[in-house]
């Protein structure tokens, strides 16, 4: 395997700089970084495009840009949302760099036009399957008690659902809440949400982009069958002392940042922290010596972002992140202390060096963890329980742009994986009990890659990437050729026809063993009786651009086979189980679907609508010596949606005022309800029960879920910077959505009989308003 | 362990929960009508045996849900019981144990001796509609009992209990189930739950409870030896109860211990001891 790859990244080497001798007479490169004049922030996306022609190019995520132009004068547009436009003469005589710092519109009182430029890039692109969010539109969409959340503002995109009310999960076409190839900085999080999934774990304002992968994978990424999403992280104020944050109904947020040598170096902190904890404190300082009242336990959850780059030379950049989040569940009193504490860790180092105009590289190592540690101490006596996942990953990724229609990116990943799986230990301080015991296990995932989107002429543009990976662990390896391919042919100016495969490998999974995300999840290895995942997911689509280029409306046609799922067997036993792999069963998956989109950038009025029409399976056989799933039939997982509508619709009444709303409507998840019943007396008969005789696997349909919610944000400009109140209002018309639902034994109170049974259905959130102050300095 | 996982998942639950109380002025829980797919009635049988006891076991039938109250019982159904050779044919003659507070309907003569670890054969045919049970159990070795501690809380009155016991095969997994009932064996059940025995200290296994008690408490501490199918039977009866009103939980089809039906067939092997609740001066 080793000698295969070596050989394979030697060709693929050979064929990049084979790739150089191409290279045109009479022409230079003009490159440099985008960055906003007044923080000294890159800009990433920012557009360089010759006047009058539709030839650009767009800053990558260091703001770093590189045009090939002919010898001679020539005019160059930078722009970018939001800024001021700068156009910018000169004479093409020698490769030459050319930095541009954008003008933020201050204060926004003037009248913004937003260019659709992004519409035209996405017309342009080879890339299907991708959603970009931006901050702007991150801000504007009302979500749930005010608070900001990436992963909710995603859902509203086509192919992707939520899983459930106010949910961050993340399903994308098809794929399960694991198969999301997470990255902040390019530090991987395992378990991006908080609060049993409520809220997601990036903080808005320390995030700089936001890119949601959906199919048509890039060959730098893998892992992971269903998503990539990559988020970035802001640099920080590189020209003075700054800071933003917010306060809201549940949570407050405050972000820091300042140059520690102007223009050359920024250090930004950013920190987010709920209250639930300090009002449940005082309901129980309220109730001390109350006999009747039960202790409140304990929660809340933080997040603490830190960056710092340092400029070392024109052509070195070095940056510093890191990310620490917790959520924290504690009891105590006299006797009794229990603590149940989960979260992640990473921290990435990142040397970005330029080696010409033409090729550069960013070299990272990184490390990220997610863990769960439950103790509890009472009398003489303490429990400890935890897993926890941890990787040391180090990536080269080069960028060479040979001339304006090759851009290549290759590269080399490796990562090593130290996963406990199961961690427990019990004891007594008088010796009586000590008892314990822990399983490890680690792996060696290992990717090559190369890729270039080469632009044929002005209608044939393609995207061929291969990847090739690794994965030993425990005596055993497992190889996957990842090929990817995406085409484009632009049929004119505003239409654009589009073409993708993809085949994706995933070597560690979780081990869930509920419907819903649970802290307590596993992350285990592929070993000698897990395979890794596989999936390959084709895609056909196309882009009109119309009114003027104003509108941008595509359709998406995927189809995604996964094969050896991983789900667990009925009644699995996974907490510090040694033999966690017996009570796994494997199986296939395969989703298919149609995805609309019709979005507008420009203009007062600006938003989305999205529409998904999908089908979702998943097929159990027996399997590891264990039963069937639904008897080896296929069945829909609950997050499988028929029918999947979001409306996003944003206007700006006035440069201080903008209201938007989200109205979203999906076919009801897919449940299990059982359709018999029985009795059992157990041992003795003092306590006989109903037990619900459950068959077939979600069969059955929740009612169809819709909501609409209502934001506004009313902007001020203070002397000392700006503020905002946002108003939000959450299920504006207080539709009571199905949660869940249950049937009830309905007995007489006087004799305790049962007369009879009821079905129930319980809403969890009804219409609820929240305020949030935000301000910047 | 499972426990453990159950508690995480009631945890959620309880986050929800209190999310609903929040908001209280809303009607967040309505009745509504559900269309449920055609179901047919399974047998389910009821069978343990235990150790100078006859043969005895309820016969019964699953409904819909929103069926009938009552279980309907299956009279004429042919019920035979085979040990060493030796078949008894099970009457039908409903009664109930006042012992074990327990219904059934069908009953033999046979008395049951737990210490000969001989198979038992169960076979119930059901002419009228021919369906055919049929399961195998023996007696496993009973655990035994090292100690029962109460440990009291300084603060207050209550107390946990620990209860002590052997494994019974160090070199096999043994799965175990402890029940704890008041003031008698059919008293309300203060404790129960069933665990693979794999934590040990030395081949001791101490399993405990929460301060649930206090002085001068009477209880009663039976701990079982079970087989792994009844254990999967229990676990999955668990999980399919938690399925039905907890969204974080996973929906579970049970998985009994007979073939053709639900239910258990399986003897019961344990140690009980009353103990009395004291707080040592």
């Amino acid at each position: 395997m080793k000698k295969l790859l070596l050989k394979t990244t030697t060709c693929l080497i050979i064929y990049v700089f084979l790739s150089v001798s191409a290279i045109a007479q009479n022409k230079f490169r003009v490159s440099g970084y985008i960055k906003d004049a007044k923080t000294g922030e890159d800009l990433l996306g920012a557009t360089v495009q010759i006047a009058g022609t539709t030839k650009g190019v767009v800053s990558n995520v260091d703001g770093y840009y590189t045009f090939e132009l002919a010898e001679g004068p020539i005019k160059l547009v930078f722009s970018y949302v939001g800024y001021i436009t700068q156009t910018r003469e000169i004479t093409v005589t020698q490769n030459l760099t050319l930095s541009v710092n954008l003008k933020p519109r201050e204060k926004q009182l003037d009248e913004i036009v937003i260019k659709a430029d992004g519409l035209k890039e996405k017309l342009n692109t080879t890339q299907m399957g991708v959603e970009k969010l931006t901050a702007q539109e991150l801000k504007n969409i009302p979500v749930i008690f005010g608070e900001l959340d990436i992963i909710k503002a995603l859902q509203l995109k086509p192919g992707v659902s939520s899983g459930g009310e106010a949910s961050s999960g993340l399903f994308v076409r098809g794929g399960g809440p694991d198969q999301n190839l997470v990255l902040l900085d390019d530090a991987q999080i395992y378990n991006a949400s908080h609060l049993f999934g409520f809220f997601s774990v990036f903080n808005p304002d320390a995030v700089k982009a936001v890119d949601l992968y959906k199919g048509d994978f890039p060959a730098q990424f893998g892992g992971r069958l269903s998503s990539v999403l990559d988020v970035k992280m802001r640099d920080g104020n590189r020209k003075k002392f700054s800071g933003k944050g917010g306060i809201g109904l549940i949570s407050s947020r405050l972000t820091l940042e300042t140059p520690l040598q102007k223009d050359k170096s920024s250090l930004l902190i950013s920190g987010r922290r709920t209250y639930f904890d300090i009002f449940t404190r005082q309901i129980n300082n309220a109730n001390e010596g109350n006999p009747d009242f039960n202790r409140i336990p304990d929660y809340f959850f933080y997040d603490l972002n830190a960056k710092v780059n340092y400029e070392l030379g024109k052509k070195d950049r070095l940056f510093l992140s890191g990310y620490l989040g917790r959520d924290i569940f504690a009891f105590k009193d006299d006797s009794f202390n229990f603590n149940f504490r989960w979260g992640n860790t990473a921290a990435v180092l990142r040397w970005n060096h330029i080696f010409n105009s033409s090729l550069f590289v960013n070299t990272s190592v990184s490390y990220s963890a997610y863990q769960y540690d439950v103790t509890n101490n009472f009398d003489i006596f303490n429990f400890s329980l935890g897993a926890n996942i941890k990787d040391y990953s180090a990536k080269v990724d080069f960028d060479y742009l040979p001339n304006n229609k090759h851009s290549i990116k290759f590269g080399a990943h490796y990562t090593y994986h130290d996963f406990t799986v199961g961690r427990l230990q019990a004891g007594s301080s008088d010796g009586t009990i000590d008892f314990g015991n822990e399983t490890r296990l680690d792996g060696n995932e290992a990717a090559i890659f190369i890729t270039d989107d080469y632009t044929i002429n002005e209608r044939w543009r393609i995207n061929a990437g291969l990847r090739l990976s690794g994965f030993a662990s425990n005596g055993r390896t497992y190889g996957g050729i990842e090929p990817r391919f995406s085409v484009r042919y632009k049929v004119n100016p505003k239409v654009s026809l589009k073409a993708s495969a993809a085949r994706m490998y995933q070597y560690v999974h979780l081990v869930a063993n509920s419907g819903a995300s649970l802290p307590t999840d596993i992350w285990y290895p592929s070993t000698q009786i897990v395979n890794p995942q596989r999936s390959d997911q084709v895609a056909l689509g196309g882009s009109i651009l119309l009114f003027g280029g104003k509108f941008l409306l595509s359709n998406e046609l995927y189809y995604k086979d996964m094969e050896n799922q991983l789900d667990l067997k009925d009644g699995a036993q996974i907490f510090a189980n040694p033999q966690l792999e017996q009570e796994f069963v494997f199986g296939q998956g395969w989703s298919y679907g149609n995805e609309i989109y019709l979005e507008k950038k420009e203009g007062r009025t600006t938003g989305w609508i999205g529409y998904t029409l999908s089908w979702t399976f998943r097929k159990f056989g027996p399997s590891n010596g264990n039963l069937a799933i639904n008897n080896g039939e296929p069945f829909f997982p609950r997050y499988d949606r028929r029918h999947d509508i979001s409306a996003v619709i944003t206007h700006r009444l006035s440069p201080r005022l903008t209201i938007t709303a989200a109205w979203v409507y999906n076919t009801g998840n897919a449940i299990s309800l059982p359709p018999g019943r029985f009795i059992i007396q157990d041992v003795t008969g003092n306590q006989p029960s109903v037990v619900p005789r459950f068959q077939k696997r979600n069969d059955l349909r929740m009612p169809s879920y819709h909501r609409l919610d209502l934001g506004i944000v009313w902007k001020f400009f203070p002397r000392w910077g700006e503020s905002d109140l946002t108003f939000s209002i959450y299920n504006v018309y207080n539709r009571l959505n199905a949660y869940f639902i249950f049937f009830e034994e309905l007995k007489d109170p006087n004799t305790d009989l049962t007369l009879g049974f009821q079905a129930r259905q319980v809403s969890l959130f009804p219409i609820i308003p929240s305020i949030t102050y935000n301000f910047k300095f | 362990m499972k426990k453990l996982n159950r508690s995480y998942i009631y945890f959620a639950g309880v986050i929800i929960v209190s999310l609903l109380t929040l908001a209280a002025c809303n009607n967040l829980q309505k009745d509504i009508t559900i269309d449920l797919p055609p179901y047919e009635g399974e047998i389910v049988v009821e069978c343990y045996l235990q150790h100078g006891e006859p043969y005895r076991l309820i016969l019964t039938e699953s409904v819909d849900y929103f069926g009938a109250v009552d279980l309907p019982p299956i009279p004429q159904a042919k019920v035979i019981i085979t040990h060493n050779g030796a078949s008894e044919e099970l009457t039908f003659q409903p009664g109930f144990d006042s012992t074990t507070q327990k219904f059934f309907n069908y009953v033999g003569t046979t008395i049951v001796d737990s210490a000969d670890k001989g198979e038992y054969v169960l076979r119930i045919e059901d002419e009228a509609s021919s369906r055919l049970i049929t399961g195998v159990t023996t007696f496993l070795p009973a655990p035994q009992l090292d100690t029962i501690e109460a440990n009291f809380r300084d603060t207050d009155t209550s107390a946990f209990l620990l209860t002590k016991f052997q494994d019974v095969d160090p070199n096999d997994p043994n799965f175990y189930r402890i029940i704890i009932n008041r003031d008698s064996i059919t008293g309300a059940t203060a404790t129960e739950f069933s665990f693979e025995g794999r934590f040990k200290t030395g081949n001791q296994i101490a399993i405990g409870t929460g301060f649930d008690f206090k002085d001068e408490d009477t209880v009663f501490v039976s701990v079982y030896h079970i087989d792994r199918p009844y254990y999967d039977f229990l676990e999955t009866v668990e999980d399919a109860r938690q399925g039905n009103g907890n969204p974080f939980a996973q929906p579970t089809v049970v998985q009994s211990t007979v073939e053709g039906g639900l239910g258990v067939f399986t003897a019961l092997s344990f140690v009980r001891r009353m103990y009395i609740v004291r707080k040592e001066e």
